[in-house]
Parts: structure tokens; C-alpha cells; sequence
């Protein structure tokens, strides 16, 4: 199977960062320390360019969010876009919250703010919007939702696409929560490492514990430090985004431009996913949960968006 | 450009006398029953928008369309004539003399039925405006409201699309049985934005029936004592009333009060004497799948007046995520602007218990 579906980083991470991983697990029998877990703040605060003391690291972004709702479920709504791919959404409603999915439809995918009077609830907007791979919201209003008593959390998990952020909300801002992810542009997703920078209020939500494992923080640490690797897979990765969107629009498809590591698409093909699926690739269809004829395609490396390409050619022959 | 004009003067009278059409017998009864002609209105809101110059129409004499068309600053032809009592085989005859006459289009008001007559007449011959106006309005050919078939028309050019004239069987409908049928493709301008969509039937799959539980425990846990809920059709809205072991008709309106059924199968004026009597009265509905729209298709009944009562703030709309999450937008074509504008903006969906999706009603 050709899994396009998970958008996962098709290349894996350079051979120095796995034997480190290898040579730390000679210490597998100790709990990592607070003055190692500092060590890998260290270098995420470099590369962020943000206070060490700011930034929380745990098992995936949806842990991190986890965390967040569980202490301030309190009489309040969680907002999200629908579609919504957040696991922790779920929590929310266990946890007895109001869900409020705000739907956005093509060709703009405009958020309709003023209709929304968002008051001492949380938002949670992911930046860029998956599936669309567009940025749908401006810095400006989301400081008026954090004006406005609010907890904001902005997922860029997919930030090195586009190179957008809001960290620089984060000290203004004791509301504010900045997501991240090593997962996707680090191709650490196997380890799930997620690290938050966090805003005064929000990082009392955590205190000291420490919840993430050696193999995480060894991976993590090395990754980081050799971060000029990544930026080469993030090139890679856009010259094979430019590669499939525009093999998809000869094929006639419509494409959604995209500043992340998947595409949106519109085709009139009746059950496309399924049809992929019966010939090895699987791609997401967001028809169930959202718009009819809607598709998620994660990027690939080139042999693997080629065998993509050369399926849809076939199965539009037969259509 | 010759654009023919007829207009269907019963359509949609069966609406909100609680009735599922006007076809054939059905005509008689909702005069009965006190039924006020519905197309004049929606005629003369179109025609008060038409803002190009270069239109000459062809129009029936009398109440197919003259006495509409003449109150305006257009020109035009009178093609033919009909006695008022107007029937299926008028539209056809009509229709096809229209186009001997050399119309380039033919605007018509009405519903399923009309559409009906129009693609026997016309077929693909030339392209379609289709003014809804019927109660069941199945078929993808209709705009989505009067202001949409004249924006359709001010801004149509040579690029036709085809679309589907789908009615259902009218005796299984009364019979709570919903069957639609394809009777045929017909042409209209290539404006998607303007068009209703065709109404999709909901998925029953089992997962889905158990959206619907929570979506009715939801409503249920947050009713109160002091309000009557007037019950729209469809099966997510009768999970609440099984839940309350009260007998739902799956396709008219019913009321509840204090969970005791106050009314079955009730028509307009059924409603605003309830709204004249209770206090507090809410509504509760389910969106049209495919199309979207909460009000002014379907359930005629619930007519702009009932929704000027009752207001945005005491509807409350139910569907699961399947049929919901599709949709771009809600709609509303309730036949009174105001009221339609006033329920434009955001509004909330309850697709599960605390669940809700938020979608933008467009009117």
C-alpha cells in the first residue's frame, strides 16, 4: 500500500539522528531528566526563537491539547473548522463541553467572525488548515479572540511549509498557546513529539512533568541540531507538491493551492478513495464528514506520487 | 432575446394547508381547505429584479401569465389563452406554443409537477429558468429562490448546463413513503451558485441511527416545560418523539407540549393558533440533504409568518454529520424577504449530544 492519506513525511530522518536514538537506549532503564529535557528546550528555543521557559514538549500535539481542555473545561465551548482531524475533540465532549465546528466551504473557506460572539471559550485553529493548506486566519483576529478572554491554540504542526507563525503573540499573550510538531517536517511521526509554546496562564496547565520518553528526546536533540536536513526534505517535498498539483490538473481535477504537505482536491469520479484503495494507494476522503467529491492527498517521494498519477490516468480511461 | 414566461397559478397551494402538492385531486381539497395562490408573488418579486433592457416576452393570456407581466414596464406578446381553472395539459400546450414562437428561454413558476409538463414540451429544445414554487421541488432545475432566477436571468450567456426533473409518487408520499423519480434532463444557464441542488435521501446506516439518538437525547435533556415544539418532518426530528413515545407522522408537522403530542399533521393556520395560545413555541427541523434548505421547501406549512414569530433564536435545526457536513451553506426561501434575512448569518446544528456544526444560512 502507497499510503498518501496520513500525511506523514515520505523521507526518513538522516542516519545520525537514528543511531543516537540507538546509542541513548543503552540508558533505556533511566527516566529522562529534567536537566536533559532542558537540553532539547534549549534547542527548541533556538529554533524558534522563543524563551526556553515557554515551551512544553509531550507525545503529540493532541496530548498537548488534551492537557489544555481538561483543565479549563469549565462551562466553556471548544471551537474548531470542520473538517476536524483532532482526536482530542472527542475529549471535549466526555469532558461535557459544547463542540462548535465552524464549517468552511470552497472556493474561500472564509470564517464568518462577526457572526461569532466568542467569548471565555477555547479555539483551537490549526495554521495552515488541514485539509485546505491555506491560512484562514490573520494574526489580527486572534488577539481579538484572545481579547476577548478567550484560550487560543494555533496548531503549526505543518509550519515549515509555509513559514508562517504566531509565536510572537505567545509573550503578549498569557492565553495563547503555539503548537508544534516534529512528527511531520522532522519525519519523527513514528516517535510522536509535539512541543507547545505556551503563554503565562497556559503554561501553569502543565507544571514540571516530564511526558515524553529517551527515544523521543534523542531523536528530537538530534533533529534539531541538524535542521539544515529537514529544509532540504521540506524542498523536496514542495518541488513534488508542485509535481502532483500540476499532473492533477491536467488530469482536469480541481486543486486547491497549498502552502503544507498535502493538496485538496474536487473530482467528479464517484468513490475515487475506494477506486485508489483497490489499486494500492490510499488518499482521504473527506466526503463523509464534509463536502462530496473532496480529497486529502498527502505528498510523496516522486516514485510513489508517479504510481498515483499513472492510476488516475487509468481509472479516468474507464469512467 | 425572446424569453417565454408561464406561470403554474396553483403551484405550492398545497403547502401550507398541510397538503403534499396541488396534482390532479389534490387541487380541489386545498381550495377546501381555505389555500391562497402562492405564484403571483413569487412572479412579481422576480420580475421586479429582471434590470436587463433587451427582453421582449411571450405570455399566455390571464393567469398564466399577462396579469403578472402587465403591472411591469416590459414588452411583450401574448401567445395564447387558458381558462382560469388552468390544468397539466394548458402548461404543455402552452409550453410548446411558446416555442413555435421562437422563445431563446422560458421562465416558469411552479414545482415538481410543472417541471414536469415543461421537459414533456420543451425537452432540451432551449434553456430553462425555473422560479420554485411548488411544495416538493426535488428536481436540480430550480434556482434556489425568486432573487436567484432573476439574478439567472440578468446574467445568463451562451453556456448551458443539464439538469435533472426528478418528482416523487405523490400517492406514497401521503402515505409517508418517499420515492423520488427521474422523468428526465433539461437545460439551464450554467450558473451553479444560483441553483437549489437536488434533494439526496439520507444514508440509514446504523452508526447513523445512533447520531440521531444522541442528537435527540440532546434536544430532549434541554426542552423545557413552558415551550411547544413545533416538530418538523423527517426521521431525525421523529427520533425525539419516539423517545418520547409519541406517535410523529414522519412527513407533516406536529406539535409537542409539556412531551405530550398537542398536534398531529398540522397545517398554518393550525400553528398560529398555537403561537396565539402558548407562550413560548419553537421549532424543531432538519435541513433538506443535498440542498440544504430548513424552510420554504418541504414543510410549506411553517410559512413565513409562523417564522416571523417564532424567530431564528427559537429554531432549533438537528441533522447528523453525513447529511450536514456535505452542505456548503443552509437555505431559506420562505417567501418573505425579512424574514429570510433575518435568519441569515451562522447558526447552529446539533449533530450529536453537545455536538454542534455551524453553518451560515443564505437566503
Amino acid at each position: 500500500m502507497i499510503d498518501l492519506r496520513s500525511n506523514e513525511n515520505p523521507y526518513k530522518p538522516l542516519d545520525k539522528v537514528t543511531n543516537r536514538v540507538y546509542k541513548d537506549m543503552d540508558n533505556m532503564n533511566k527516566y529522562l531528566s529534567a536537566k536533559e529535557l532542558d537540553m532539547l528546550k534549549e534547542e527548541a528555543s533556538k529554533y524558534c526563537g522563543t524563551e526556553k521557559k515557554r515551551i512544553v514538549f509531550g507525545p503529540g500535539t493532541d496530548f498537548l491539547i488534551e492537557r489544555v481542555l481538561i483543565k479549563n473545561s469549565q462551562n466553556k465551548n471548544l471551537y474548531v473548522l470542520n473538517p476536524c482531524f483532532y482526536s482530542s475533540i472527542t475529549t471535549a465532549l466526555d469532558l461535557k463541553m459544547g463542540l462548535k465546528r465552524i464549517q468552511i466551504v470552497p472556493p474561500n473557506f472564509n470564517i464568518i467572525w462577526d457572526d461569532l460572539n466568542i467569548e471565555k471559550d477555547i479555539i483551537l485553529i490549526d495554521y495552515p488548515n488541514n485539509p485546505t493548506g491555506k491560512y484562514l486566519v490573520e494574526p489580527s483576529q486572534i488577539q481579538k479572540l484572545l481579547e476577548k478572554d478567550n484560550i487560543v491554540i494555533i496548531d503549526e504542526a505543518g509550519y515549515e511549509f509555509g513559514k508562517k507563525t504566531m509565536i510572537n503573540l505567545v509573550d503578549k499573550y498569557k492565553n495563547l498557546m503555539v503548537i508544534r510538531s516534529l512528527d511531520k517536517s522532522f519525519g519523527l511521526a513514528g516517535l510522536r513529539v509535539g512541543y507547545c509554546i505556551c503563554g503565562d496562564e497556559l503554561l501553569k496547565v502543565f507544571g514540571n512533568s516530564i511526558s515524553i520518553n529517551r527515544a523521543s528526546w534523542s531523536a528530537s536533540l538530534e533533529a534539531l541540531k541538524y535542521r539544515e536536513y529537514s529544509d532540504e526534505c521540506l524542498l523536496k517535498l514542495k518541488g513534488e507538491r508542485k509535481y502532483v498539483a500540476d499532473k492533477l490538473k491536467e488530469l482536469d481535477f480541481k486543486v486547491y493551492e497549498s502552502k503544507a504537505n498535502y493538496i485538496l482536491i474536487e473530482s467528479n469520479i464517484p468513490q475515487l478513495a475506494l477506486e485508489l484503495k483497490g489499486r494500492g494507494i490510499l488518499i482521504e476522503d473527506l466526503s463523509y464528514s464534509w463536502l462530496r467529491n473532496h480529497y486529502r492527498i498527502s505528498i510523496g517521494k516522486r516514485e510513489d506520487n508517479k504510481i498515483l498519477i499513472d492510476e488516475l490516468n487509468k481509472i479516468i480511461e474507464t469512467v | 432575446m425572446k424569453i417565454g414566461l408561464l406561470v403554474n397559478p396553483i403551484a405550492g397551494m398545497g403547502g401550507n394547508v398541510g397538503l403534499k402538492g396541488t396534482d390532479g385531486e389534490m387541487y380541489n381539497k386545498a381550495l377546501e381547505l381555505g389555500a391562497e395562490p402562492i405564484t403571483p408573488v413569487r412572479i412579481r418579486e422576480v420580475l421586479n429584479l429582471i434590470t436587463r433592457q433587451d427582453i421582449k416576452f411571450l405570455v399566455p393570456q390571464g393567469n398564466m401569465g399577462e396579469d403578472y407581466i402587465k403591472d411591469f414596464n416590459f414588452d411583450y406578446k401574448i401567445i395564447g389563452k387558458t381558462n382560469t381553472k388552468t390544468t397539466d395539459e394548458d402548461t404543455k400546450k402552452l409550453a410548446r406554443q411558446i416555442l413555435d414562437e421562437g422563445a431563446d428561454v422560458l421562465i416558469f413558476v411552479g414545482g415538481d409537477g410543472t417541471a414536469r409538463n415543461i421537459l414533456d414540451a420543451v425537452g432540451t429544445k432551449i434553456p430553462l429558468v425555473a422560479v420554485p414554487s411548488g411544495v416538493k421541488m426535488f428536481s436540480s432545475v430550480f434556482t434556489f429562490s425568486p432573487r436567484a432566477a432573476a439574478e439567472m436571468i440578468n446574467n445568463m450567456g451562451d453556456d448551458f448546463i443539464e439538469k435533472e426533473v426528478l418528482d416523487i409518487d405523490e400517492e406514497a408520499f401521503r402515505e409517508n413513503r418517499l420515492e423520488a423519480k427521474y422523468y428526465g434532463t433539461v437545460i439551464v444557464p450554467n450558473l451553479n451558485h444560483l441553483l437549489q441542488g437536488k434533494k439526496s435521501p439520507s444514508n440509514i446506516k446504523h452508526s447513523v441511527k445512533e447520531e440521531k439518538q444522541k442528537v435527540a437525547q440532546y434536544v430532549l435533556d434541554n426542552m423545557t416545560e413552558d415551550s411547544v415544539y413545533i416538530l418538523g418532518p423527517g426521521t431525525t426530528v421523529r427520533e425525539i418523539t419516539d423517545m418520547l413515545n409519541v406517535d410523529k407522522t414522519l412527513l407533516g408537522i406536529d406539535a409537542v407540549f409539556k412531551g405530550e403530542l398537542i398536534g398531529r399533521d398540522i397545517n398554518e393556520k393550525d400553528m398560529l393558533q398555537i403561537i396565539d395560545e402558548y407562550q413560548k413555541v419553537k421549532i424543531i427541523i432538519t435541513p433538506i440533504g443535498g440542498n440544504g434548505f430548513i424552510f420554504g421547501r418541504g414543510s410549506k406549512q411553517i410559512s413565513s409568518k409562523i417564522l416571523k414569530s417564532v424567530g431564528k433564536e427559537n429554531t432549533i435545526i438537528v441533522s447528523t454529520i453525513d447529511k450536514v457536513g456535505s452542505l456548503e451553506y443552509l437555505r431559506i426561501d420562505s417567501g418573505d424577504y425579512e424574514v429570510d434575512k433575518s435568519y441569515g448569518g451562522l447558526i447552529d446544528v446539533i449533530i450529536g449530544y453537545n455536538d454542534m456544526l455551524l453553518l451560515e444560512v443564505k437566503f
